[in-house]
């Protein structure tokens, strides 16, 4: 139950700080910080609580958008899934290239998957999206992947010690 | 081995569930949007009221040398618009005279803007009214320039506005000029299209972008935007062209939403 406590409250602080940077930078810096939660809480607490972080943050994320409700929930499921099946295979969780590659391939199977489900419903150039949503947001998100995973360690453990 | 398959079940399940609800309708969960919309506003007001205010400090002098500037287009059209009135008195003399109906001028609601969607996939800004100020969804919003988007969706106190530049955005519209009609529609990249123009329309860069009376949402001669680029149609004989919106919908923190009647 505190686990699940503190996954809601790194959603909507994540969340909030999302919004606040695009307050700040515009549209060429937008991390997917959500993302980096929903690949953290997967790692250190387990497939139960990566679903729950993923249907959290997919929640958040669809009632903000115009798009199609439940985009986000079923890609970040997906890449809950891709990760526990990837998982066994990691050697080094501490590694700073570790959490940039990481970051970098589950941001893209994020904007991936999105593009797929969107593109059911609606008509989207792909080169648009690859180079108004995937550059900056993959970017940006290896960009503070480092400083993002090392903050969510911090104060998991004091809030949950 | 029972108890694995059982596992493998419920996982599949789960992701299986949000999928089917990609092809629900999308009113369904309406309340559930604007209720977690609702919830956020407050902190996310509290987060960027410092950044807005830091904003205001930084940009300090283009806003002093901006107010300068503004000061000198007011008066001009100060005198503009006393000349106006008296041509739109003489105006509604004509159409007294000629019988005609009196165009119904809408009520208005000014709103601020108090959150974005932090994601490249969609243009939408959050507005601190919603339905106890009688707002409904399809409602147009405008600013002082021009076209900014309509209400996506309405809780109590707060609104969705879905911006000119959404994906999912679109809205039937003329080029000024040649009085052409087009469909404009959002992008990802910032900027609107404008679709199914005559190859035979003689459009340029600069042309206005006004919105037509057939437009569902919109009164007729809102500007939209200009034209930055002009290309013929992949998919289509007609040729299409990029309009840059003329509000700049990144920064833009006052809104006015007009109760038009739907059509």
């Amino acid at each position: 139950m505190k686990k699940l406590f503190v996954i809601i409250i790194f959603s909507f602080v994540l969340f909030l700080i999302e919004v606040a940077i695009f307050q700040i930078f515009g549209s060429w810096f937008k991390p997917s910080l959500l993302v980096l939660l929903v690949v953290y809480s997967n790692l250190k607490f387990g497939i139960r609580y990566g679903i729950a972080t993923s249907l959290i943050c997919g929640i958040l994320s669809d009632s903000f958008g115009s798009g199609v409700f439940g985009a986000h929930v079923v890609s970040f499921i997906s890449c809950s899934y891709v990760l526990i099946a990837v998982k066994k295979y990691f050697v080094e969780f501490d590694a700073l290239s570790f959490k940039l590659v990481l970051a970098g391939i589950f941001s893209t199977l994020n904007i991936i998957s999105i593009y797929f489900i969107n593109s059911m419903f609606l008509k989207i150039n792909f080169g648009d999206v690859f180079i108004f949503v995937f550059l900056p947001e993959v970017a940006a998100t290896v960009a503070v992947s480092p400083f993002c995973v090392d903050y969510l360690r911090k104060c998991d453990s004091k809030l949950l010690n | 081995m029972f108890q694995s398959s059982r596992k493998k079940i419920i996982y599949f399940l789960v992701l299986a569930l949000p999928f089917f609800i990609l092809f629900l309708n999308q009113n369904t969960f309406s309340g559930l949007r604007t209720t977690v919309v609702s919830v956020s506003s407050w902190p996310i007001k509290i987060v960027t009221f410092p950044l807005k205010e830091m904003k205001k400090v930084l940009f300090y002098r283009k806003t002093f040398n901006q107010n300068k500037v503004l000061k000198d287009e007011n008066e001009i059209l100060k005198r503009r618009l006393i000349e106006q009135e008296e041509l739109s008195k003489e105006n509604s003399r004509f159409k007294d005279l000629l019988d005609f109906k009196s165009t119904s001028v809408f009520s208005s609601v000014a709103a601020s803007v108090i959150g974005r969607d932090p994601s490249n996939w969609s243009a939408v800004i959050v507005i601190d009214r919603g339905s106890i100020d009688g707002l409904k969804q399809g409602m147009p919003v405008v600013s002082s320039l021009g076209v900014v988007g309509k209400i996506l969706e309405v809780g109590s106190k707060i609104s969705k506005v879905m911006l000119l530049t959404d994906p999912s955005f679109s809205v039937a519209a003329i080029i000024q000029h040649n009085r052409e009609q087009g469909l404009v529609s959002g992008t990802l990249q910032g900027i609107c299209r404008m679709q199914y123009l005559s190859p035979k329309s003689k459009t340029n860069i600069g042309d206005n972008v006004i919105t037509s009376k057939l437009s569902s949402f919109f009164p007729e001669g809102l500007l939209v935007g200009k034209v930055i680029a002009v290309q013929d149609s992949p998919s289509s004989p007609t040729i299409e062209c990029f309009v840059e919106p003329v509000v700049s919908l990144s920064q833009i923190e006052e809104v006015i939403v007009l109760k038009m009647p739907q059509k």
